[in-house]
């Protein structure tokens, strides 16, 4: 037998062991085999007189002195409290076990950490301590995910709101001291639902906070209304632009092609339609006899007509005078200056030239004809306006087409 | 009587009592376990075990280089490993005593 040098002989050894336990992983491995061959040599060093002499043992002293690598091997393992893997592939993990497993992982390494660091454990203990907090905070998250699905805010207003917020942090605190929930399925599921409610702790407060600081108490539904009809306000003092100009006035027309006087507007949540005033760019609702220019409609002097009845009808503003408050009223004998009609009527359309009299009974041509008229001499006919006399302007529209 | 089964279920405390009186090494832990008379105990026990409680946060470990051979891998008790000594010694008490008056109570009769 070849006499190997003192590295080799224990290095020999050494890798005969690590040999044994090649199925461990390579970081278990070198954890469980760190230092191995300074112990071994130290071992080795108490039977012989000296560095020298252990160059002169060889693989069999070793043996004689550790026992069979593979045994050595087996009682490291053992005595580590590290199982082998099972030979053959890597069974399939669930991803159960895979977090699981990187559960355990992650509290060994932090355990370590803890150890090892003075400060890192002081921390923790203070953390630590905080949890009866995190408790109720996690009562409230969940309180305001659910407040949000109803439409009610982060703080309690009535005392439904408020049995059921002591109901969520009692539960909260009770599962915290381990009252229940204990279950493997139930605690796995109470704890996913933690989990996601330390994640949504963070929005959760930012939205609240913001809630809180603009002053909302009517719960957080209730303040985004708020903003929304103020938003809804604030367009509807845009008026109605056509082209990128502001309308003065709107012309309703039937199916018919007809006009429709005294129409009424409204948008697509019932908001009446009211156009602008042109010196500040106000609706008419909230014109109060301040300067402007133009003409003024009669809903803005008289609250009996709604503003938002098309086409309106003005008073010239030369007609009106300032009142004892400086404000501009018309004059007692003001006339009214009709609507300018900008066309007698339009092009009908097609289901009222069709005359479906089930769906529009207004198609019918208005003239009594027997057969319908061709549309381009409809367009030309006059209207026979049905509340609203067209106003003199409408000349431009003579009535060619009438028989 | 075979000690080395005796040994398994209280390896860890004399372990942690070595370490204690202060830090070691593994041969070094070895070597004073066999000198306090566990003349029994495998050396690759004694490393295993080292291992185990220094993954168990019982056992803190640093390495100091040396100038002649591989470089050490001394082990130290961290608090942890301090209070687990301390229950531990504790247990051993009452169960060493408790077999002590049972098996002096069977030799009585």
């Amino acid at each position: 037998m070849s006499t190997l040098t003192q590295s080799d002989a224990v290095a020999a050894y050494a890798a005969a062991v690590r040999d044994h336990l090649a199925a461990l992983d390579a970081e278990t491995l070198d954890e469980l085999t760190g230092g191995l061959e300074a112990d071994l040599t130290d071992a080795l060093l108490d039977q012989v007189a000296g560095p020298t002499a252990l160059a002169g043992l060889d693989a069999s002293a070793l043996a004689a002195r550790f026992g069979d690598p593979g045994t050595y091997a087996e009682e490291l393992r053992e005595a580590a409290g590290i199982e082998l893997p099972p030979a053959g592939p890597r069974p399939r993990r669930t991803l159960g076990q895979v977090f699981a497993d990187a559960g355990t992982e992650l509290a060994t390494d932090w355990r370590r950490l803890a150890a090892e660091n003075r400060w890192v454990r002081a921390v923790a203990g203070f953390v630590a301590s905080l949890r009866p907090v995190w408790w109720l905070l996690r009562a409230w998250v969940v309180f305001v995910i659910l407040g949000a699905m109803v439409g009610s805010g982060p703080v309690p207003h009535s005392l439904g709101a408020w049995l059921f917020l002591i109901a969520l942090v009692v539960a909260s605190v009770q599962w915290g001291r381990g009252a229940f929930g204990q279950g493997r399925r139930v605690h796995a599921l109470l704890l996913t639902g933690s989990t996601i409610c330390a994640i949504a702790a963070l929005p959760v407060f930012a939205a609240s906070a913001s809630h809180i600081a603009q002053g909302g108490n009517g719960g957080y539904h209730s303040g985004w209304d708020d903003g929304y009809r103020s938003g809804v306000a604030s367009a509807t003092n845009d008026g109605v632009r056509v082209g990128g100009v502001e309308a003065t006035n709107l012309f309703v027309y039937g199916p018919d092609g007809l006009p429709i006087a005294d129409a009424r507007i409204v948008d697509q949540d019932g908001n009446p339609v009211v156009l602008t005033e042109p010196e500040m760019g106000r609706p008419w609702t909230q014109w109060d006899g301040e300067w402007t220019w133009g003409d003024v409609p009669l809903g803005a002097t008289d609250p009996q007509v709604p503003l938002n009845t098309f086409p309106y009808s003005f008073y010239a503003l030369d007609d009106f005078e300032p009142n004892d408050d400086g404000l501009l009223e018309p004059a007692p004998d003001t006339l009214v200056i009709e609507p300018a009609w900008p066309a007698a009527s339009l092009f009908p359309l097609e289901s009222a030239t069709t005359g479906d009299p089930a769906t529009d009974p207004e198609a019918t041509p208005t003239d009594g004809a027997a057969e319908p008229t061709d549309p381009v001499d409809d367009a030309t006919a006059t209207p026979e306006a049905p509340t609203a006399e067209p106003s003199a302007s409408g000349e431009e529209a003579s009535p060619s087409g009438t028989p | 009587m075979d000690t080395t089964q005796m040994l398994k279920g209280v390896l860890d405390l004399a372990v942690l009592a070595v370490v204690r009186a202060e830090d070691g090494y593994g041969y070094d832990v070895v070597r004073r376990l066999r000198g306090a008379g566990l003349t029994d105990v495998g050396d690759a026990s004694v490393y295993g075990t080292l291992r185990r409680l220094y993954a168990a946060g019982a056992l803190t470990s640093y390495v100091v280089p040396s100038d002649e051979g591989p470089h050490r891998k001394y082990y130290g008790i961290t608090p942890q490993g301090r209070a687990s000594l301390d229950l531990q010694t504790k247990q051993w008490h009452e169960f060493a005593h408790t077999m002590t008056d049972l098996l002096d109570l069977a030799e009585a009769h």
